[in-house]
């Protein structure tokens, strides 16, 4: 006795026209891409509370559409590739490493807000032509293990000199540069403190040292870090300044009042973030509303919890979890921006063959 | 009545071909000239043979590929022989949970590939091809064992009883009538390892690299679009190598090949090989998902339970993700079902076009397209190919659903072309002289022929609609999330709890592929 197909077809039919029709209309409800509606484009990690977006939509009337895009670099590069007809009204999330390829690409409309008074001055001093607007930071700095180094009798790392030290043999885990964004910031670091002639010298000592290297963040946090979910065999790692709150929130215990993770305040490379307004965008104003509002209190006061990196405007109200237990070093190392952009590749290009040849 | 019926055959084939070749044509082919356009030169592809990292990477994409597929056949023949020679009950099921890893993304297989594999062997060569046959022995065992029930037993049995021992009947008889259908999953499998991204960049190790992921470094990361382009070529080439190479083999129609299943059951001594084969292929692919399951219900106090799951309802502040996983869920299928009923329809025409010799082995290449492109590429061609009037598509919410439905088509192509061909045309004429009319030879005497793998290929199109993760990430929309794309972005965050909800989604994602294919195989099933 065959089971007929026939009376199935239509039911498949209906579903299939019900899921497109309801895949439209969702489309329509979020917005109508009318003058009440800013388009953000953003790397992978834009996630402001519901509430604070909310917020902007009461206060100014206009809609935030949320376009998401990989991370830093693949979104500045899509972007670049879609100038002419820009995939929104706002980028948000360029990052000092890539700021200046965008800008000399012509990315972006200038736009000083009234608002950016409210800034800490070293942030905005980045940028004189005011193409793009400081927004928020996060410094990649080594994340260490405190009980697993203990436990072997070693000192915290206070230095990038001190990890090609003898004692620290095996016990490091970076990620490739060429395919992470704190891999690229830890070998610009490398960079900052050694000079053009003696970081590669210093990444041979890392080599001869075992340190590991892995593809991307994910992998050097949750599988080879001993303080990571995998409970892997390294106990120093290269993060985030912002990876001990994240690690307690995340943790078994929200509420507890240590972690064994350190941070090394002197290995810090800072990064600064930006946002823009698309030089061919399609609202303009509304992206100038948006960017107000992003440099404005409320927007800088949820960065730390929802993102994970520190506001720039000036006398925020950091959460508990990061007076706690984040760090913010005083003086962290960084490279000018134009050196970036023209030497990106030929830094990658070298590492990878000091390294990983 | 003779006449009018061949100039409609006549045509109708190429508007029939047209459709298919159409979509193919402007998704596909457009968006990829597109973006190669912008950078591509002589110069470019001349560097890709001469320089030496490339060179290497393009050895280690060869290397991977061949050994992925040969493995997978390998592992697949066993299973094919087992489930498509023989009756026993739960045998569809069987099928359908081998077919399980098939729609697992990426992201989970690398999860479950870091659990499982001892500690030396976790990346490299080793990890990679466990990944790809782990990924495609359940499609390679269902090509092989449908070929293989549909095998006449006859001249097995003549050779049986000329004193030929049950090993040398399969060497010498079966092997070679089975050839073809090896042949084409075997080039479906190559060009799937080829193109392979997610795995690659989870298990190779930072020195290893594929084409597929050098283009995506070199677009994403460097913009070098000229590079990314000259890899792109070679990377089209290499695969339509593949393709064609092993298509030929299913060109050729074997007549004594029967339109009816015929399984046996199970005698009594083969029942042991059996039972290994059986556990032996369920291990392999089951295990994996099992190991998912299990630290998936893990809850971070230890002990188990199902909070992982029942947070997947709400937001997690900071997870990467702006509205709740199990959002994800209904965005998924929301996409994927048009997907898939397109892709089948499109799919279904192809296979009559290919299957019925029109165009040739040219034709056959052209709607092999969608599987030799990278998805980077193919993603990065959508946003400049459909930025502006009267194509501006890229934003539109249908434009994922196209996406999908194209990069499905084949598979839905090649498993109702052997049917196609299996067709026999005197049924035709006869039916013809009977009286009765084209439309109703068509829809009494073909297409119940049909109805059976066009619903199989439904199933594995919604299953690949449903897991597609490359061109999705690369397509920027607003406010669309599937489940691929939510399980990656939970996974690259720090805390077990977000690492748990990729898991608990992950299992989510495969649950609903192995029923939706269960239920589209037994809607088709036969009585005999």
């Amino acid at each position: 006795m065959r089971i007929s197909i026939k009376p199935l077809l239509p039911i498949i039919m209906a579903g299939g026209l019900i899921g497109g029709t309801t895949a439209c209309a969702s489309d329509t409800q979020v917005g109508t891409g009318n003058n009440k509606t800013v388009t953000v484009v953003a790397y992978d990690s834009f996630t402001p509370s519901k509430a604070v977006l909310a917020a902007f939509t009461k206060q100014s009337g206009i809609t935030v559409k949320l376009i998401t895009g990989g991370d830093t670099g693949e979104l500045v590069n899509k972007a670049i590739l879609t100038r002419d007809d820009p995939l929104g009204d706002v980028l948000y999330g360029v990052d000092s490493s890539f700021f200046s390829r965008a800008v000399s690409e012509g990315l972006f409309e200038p736009y000083q807000s009234a608002a950016a008074g409210g800034i800490n001055p070293a942030f905005t001093a980045l940028v004189p032509g005011h193409q793009v607007t400081p927004v928020d930071y996060g410094d990649v700095c080594i994340n260490y293990d405190k009980t697993v180094l203990v436990a072997k009798g070693v000192r915290a790392p206070e230095s990038l000199a001190d990890l090609a030290k003898p004692e620290y043999r095996n016990l490091l885990v970076v990620e490739n540069p060429a395919t992470s964004s704190p891999g690229l910031a830890f070998m610009m670091a490398s960079v900052a403190t050694f000079g053009d002639n003696g970081w590669a010298g210093y990444w041979k000592k890392l080599r001869a040292n075992g340190v590991k290297v892995v593809s991307g963040w994910d992998e050097a946090w949750n599988t080879e870090f001993s303080a990571g979910e995998g409970k892997g065999a390294r106990p120093i790692v290269v993060s985030y300044a912002s990876s001990p709150p994240a690690a307690v929130l995340y943790g078994p215990d929200p509420k507890a009042t240590e972690t064994p993770i350190g941070v090394s305040a002197a290995t810090c490379f800072r990064q600064v973030e930006f946002v823009g307004v698309l030089r061919k965008a399609k609202n303009k104003k509304a992206a100038r509303a948006f960017i107000d509002f992003a440099i404005g209190q409320r927007f800088q006061e949820d960065l730390p919890l929802s993102m994970f990196v520190f506001p720039v405007r000036s006398k925020t109200k950091l959460p508990e979890l990061f007076t706690k237990f984040a760090v913010i070093p005083a003086s962290p190392l960084s490279i000018p921006a134009q050196k970036i952009s023209q030497n990106r590749e030929r830094w990658i290009d070298e590492w990878t063959t000091t390294v990983l040849s | 009545m003779d006449h009018h019926r061949s100039v409609v055959g006549r045509v109708g084939a190429p508007i029939a071909a047209s459709i298919p070749l159409g979509v193919v044509a402007l998704f596909v082919a457009w968006p990829v000239l597109r973006i190669l356009g912008r950078g591509l030169s002589a110069d470019a592809v001349g560097h890709v043979f001469t320089d030496s990292r490339l060179r290497a990477i393009l050895a280690f994409t060869l290397v991977q590929a061949v050994l992925s597929t040969v493995g997978a056949v390998a592992v697949a023949i066993p299973a094919a022989w087992l489930v498509g020679r023989h009756q026993f009950p739960g045998r569809q099921l069987l099928m359908a949970v081998w077919v399980g890893p098939f729609t697992l993304p990426t992201v989970v297989v690398g999860l479950a590939a870091r659990q499982l594999l001892p500690q030396g062997l976790r990346r490299g060569l080793f990890a990679i091809v466990c990944a790809h046959i782990f990924f495609n022995v359940g499609i390679a065992v269902r090509t092989i064992g449908s070929a293989w029930s549909r095998l006449d037993p006859r001249p097995e049995e003549a050779a049986a009883t000329l004193g030929a021992t049950p090993w040398q009947v399969f060497r010498l008889v079966t092997l070679p009538r089975l050839a073809p259908a090896m042949a084409a999953v075997a080039g479906l499998i190559a060009a799937l390892c080829l193109t392979s991204f997610g795995v690659v960049l989870l298990l190779a190790t930072p020195r290893q690299s594929t084409v597929e992921v050098e283009i995506w470094r070199q677009t994403t990361q460097f913009l070098r679009l000229d590079r990314a382009g000259a890899l792109a070529m070679v990377q089209l080439l290499l695969v339509s190598v593949a393709l064609v190479l092993t298509s030929r083999g299913h060109m050729r129609t074997d007549l004594r090949q029967r339109a009816v299943e015929t399984r046996r059951q199970l005698s009594r001594s083969a029942r042991p090989v059996a039972i290994l084969v059986g556990v032996g292929t369920t291990a392999l692919t089951v295990v994996p998902m099992m190991l998912l399951v299990e630290r998936s219900l893990r809850s971070a106090q230890g002990g188990h339970g199902m909070q992982a799951y029942r947070s997947l309802t709400h937001v997690t502040r900071g997870s990467g993700l702006v509205d709740s996983p199990a959002s994800s869920v209904s965005m998924s299928i929301r996409i994927a079902v048009p997907a898939a009923i397109l892709a089948t329809v499109l799919g279904l025409v192809a296979a009559l076009v290919v299957g019925r010799g029109i165009g040739g082995p040219v034709m056959a290449a052209a709607f092999g397209l969608p599987l030799a492109v990278s998805a980077v590429t193919l993603g990065f061609g959508f946003l400049i190919a459909f930025a502006r009037a009267p194509v501006a598509w890229r934003s539109k919410p249908w434009i994922l659903a196209v996406l999908q439905a194209v990069v499905a088509m084949p598979f839905v192509q090649r498993m109702v072309e052997p049917a196609v061909r299996r067709m026999d045309p005197r049924l035709a004429e006869v039916a013809a002289t009977l009286g009765v009319s084209p439309l109703a030879v068509w829809r009494r005497g073909q297409l119940p022929i049909l109805t059976r793998p066009i619903l199989s290929g439904a199933g594995i199109a919604f299953a690949v609609a449903l897991g597609e993760f490359g061109a999705t990430t690369f397509l920027a929309r607003p406010g669309t999330v599937t489940m691929p794309v939510a399980i990656a972005r939970l996974a690259g965050r720090p805390g077990a709890v977000l690492a748990a909800q990729s898991l608990a989604l992950a299992v989510v994602l495969g649950a609903l592929t192995i029923m939706v294919t269960v239920m589209a195989d037994l809607a088709g099933r036969e009585s005999h």
